[in-house]
């Protein structure tokens, strides 16, 4: 396993990859950050200044960009993994390492601690965005680092795990549909328009769906779902997406 | 492309070379299968192969497209499991195929590698997941003549180029046994004159090369033993020359006129050979001890002969005729 993380790695520290995920994460979390700031200095938003000026406002910031995080971090394991399929390297690359699962689990590590790097990242540039631009907008953000420390750098290691949370289920997508851009079509799709109208139809299952579990660990709780019911069923989801990978993996024949 | 091949064999207790337990007599067999099949849907894609395939040989793996081959390499390196049989590779069981894989190198189907990365890169990745040395890609780019170009992306390559490189990705563990897929695809001539080289110097060195392809005629330049598969299942096994002994020889005969091969036809059929004339020649089903008599004979009826060769059937047409010509 160790040296299948080593391989993958040296795939992913490219200045595509760097620039384009990572970075992408960290621009759209700058983003998120001064278009909220930026709407609550206005007045005219839910969001109000007095709210991002408590102790939990930058995690309360944040949150509003993690999935969208979430979504890049489900989108780059998807390819990572499913483009072993397109481009047929995993033929190649099971001959050298026939051990499925290790080679699996190697793999995916590689791509959950970039994940995570560029999370954190993220989490970095958003927080350095949001110390500029907050004061000019009338936020105190003094209480971010007081009485509200524990909680601003909680909310970094949420975002990181949800953001795992989302890789694993693209890791099972790029098994399952074996093709970069279906398995980031379906993982956009079930996250985004898929859950929110099942949710806007029966309002409870909502609190059950996999990927609500996962922006309600972001968000670090929300008023509907508490944050343990969403560990837990957000991390039984996971293990079961992680299962369900690993048997397909291990079973299905080579054909790419 | 350089034909020395640098010397890599690992310490024996590396456990990156697995812990296949080889059977009796691995030591005379690098790839050996009893009723090997595979089926896809109703389709037999493989159907009850028994190969045999001596250490230390080049092996053509050959047949017409969809006679099989690509799905027995792929079952032969655990990338597709088979549906009924067993097979062995280098004296381990296929169902481990960590047993035996470190000690593979293989070009399957086209090479195959990340557009984004160099080749240099593509090779890292895999010298790093095999736990083959960093040396070792610079070896294996050297003997392939890619040194050059090994910092561009593998998206800028030529098709020459990819399949050098794929070449060399198999040479990465310095292998015991080399599957290559057609490795000539792609290759100008000079290019494929230093394939067979290599292949040559591989086999020297005791590794076995096992080269699958659709082309008999290359093939029959370079190999020693010999499989032919058609429509799944096995036709011929062996050394080739054995297959080639079985050539029809026949004679290739010309006149001094075009015309006059109607009448050497004539004189041959009654002499009791098959006789064919096109494009001014006579072929005559016979071999040299016919040329006498049948120079005598058209001397007789007044012809005089310019040309009397000998021809020898091709890997191509005794397969044709093994097949009955399907």
């Amino acid at each position: 396993m160790v040296r299948a993380f080593r391989s993958e790695w040296l795939k992913i520290r490219r200045r595509g990859m760097l620039l384009g995920s990572a970075g992408s994460m960290a621009a759209l979390a700058v983003l998120g950050v001064v278009l909220v700031v930026l709407r609550a200095g206005s007045g005219k938003a839910e969001i109000t200044v007095g709210r991002l000026s408590q102790p939990d406002g930058f995690a309360y910031l944040m949150s509003h960009a993690g999935d969208i995080l979430g979504v890049i971090a489900l989108g780059t394991v998807a390819i990572a993994v499913a483009q072993e399929y397109a481009y047929g390297t995993l033929r190649t690359i099971l001959v050298r390492e026939p051990r499925r699962l290790q080679l699996l689990a190697g793999k995916l590590a590689a791509n959950l601690v970039f994940v995570a790097a560029g999370v954190a990242l993220a989490f970095v540039a958003g927080l350095v965005a949001a110390l500029i631009i907050a004061p000019s907008q009338g936020i105190d953000t003094s209480a971010w680092f007081g009485s509200g420390l524990g909680r601003t750098l909680s909310s970094a290691g949420d975002l990181v795990l949800g953001a795992v949370g989302f890789g694993l289920f693209g890791c099972l997508l790029g098994v399952v549909l074996r093709a970069p851009a279906p398995a980031v079509i379906a993982g956009l799709a079930w996250a985004l328009p898929v859950e929110g109208l099942l949710s806007s139809v029966w309002s409870n299952l909502g609190d059950w769906l996999p990927f609500r579990q996962l922006g309600v660990i972001i968000q670090q709780g929300t008023a509907t779902v508490g944050y343990t019911h969403a560990l837990v069923l957000g991390g039984a989801y996971a293990l079961v997406a992680c299962a369900v990978a690993a048997v397909l993996f291990r079973q299905r024949d080579v054909l790419a | 492309m350089a034909t020395a091949v640098p010397l890599l064999r690992p310490d024996p207790d590396d456990d990156r070379r697995g812990s296949g337990h080889p059977s009796a007599d691995a030591g005379s067999r690098a790839i050996r299968s009893t009723g090997l099949s595979k089926v896809y849907g109703g389709v037999r894609a493989v159907d009850g192969l028994d190969l045999d395939v001596p250490r230390g040989s080049i092996t053509g793996f050959v047949g017409p497209n969809g006679a099989g081959k690509t799905t027995t390499i792929r079952m032969l390196l655990g990338l597709v499991r088979p549906s009924a049989g067993g097979a062995e590779v280098l004296g381990v069981d296929v169902g481990n195929p960590a047993g035996y894989l470190p000690r593979v190198g293989s070009l399957i189907e086209g090479p195959a590698f990340h557009p984004a990365l160099s080749g240099r890169r593509n090779l890292e990745v895999l010298a790093s997941l095999g736990g083959f040395p960093r040396a070792r890609v610079d070896e294996t780019l050297a003997i392939v003549g890619l040194s050059d170009r090994a910092g561009d992306h593998y998206r800028t390559y030529s098709l020459g180029m990819k399949q050098r490189l794929g070449v060399a990705a198999a040479l990465l563990p310095d292998p015991e046994l080399v599957v290559l897929d057609e490795p000539a695809n792609g290759l100008d001539p000079a290019g494929i004159i230093e394939m067979r080289a290599l292949l040559r110097s591989l086999r020297d060195r005791g590794t076995t090369v096992f080269v699958s392809s659709h082309l008999l005629a290359e093939v029959e330049q370079i190999a020693d033993w010999l499989v032919l598969l058609h429509h799944g299942r096995l036709l011929f096994q062996g050394p080739i020359a054995d297959l080639l002994a079985r050539r029809t020889t026949r004679l290739r005969i010309a006149g001094e006129t075009p015309e006059d091969a109607g009448v050497v036809a004539t004189v041959a059929r009654r002499l009791g050979y098959d006789a064919e004339v096109a494009d001014g020649y006579v072929t005559v089903a016979a071999g040299r001890e016919a040329a006498a008599s049948l120079t005598r004979a058209s001397m007789a009826a007044g012809i005089a002969l310019t040309e009397i060769g000998i021809e020898r059937s091709t890997l191509e047409e005794s397969f044709l005729t093994l097949t009955g010509g399907h």
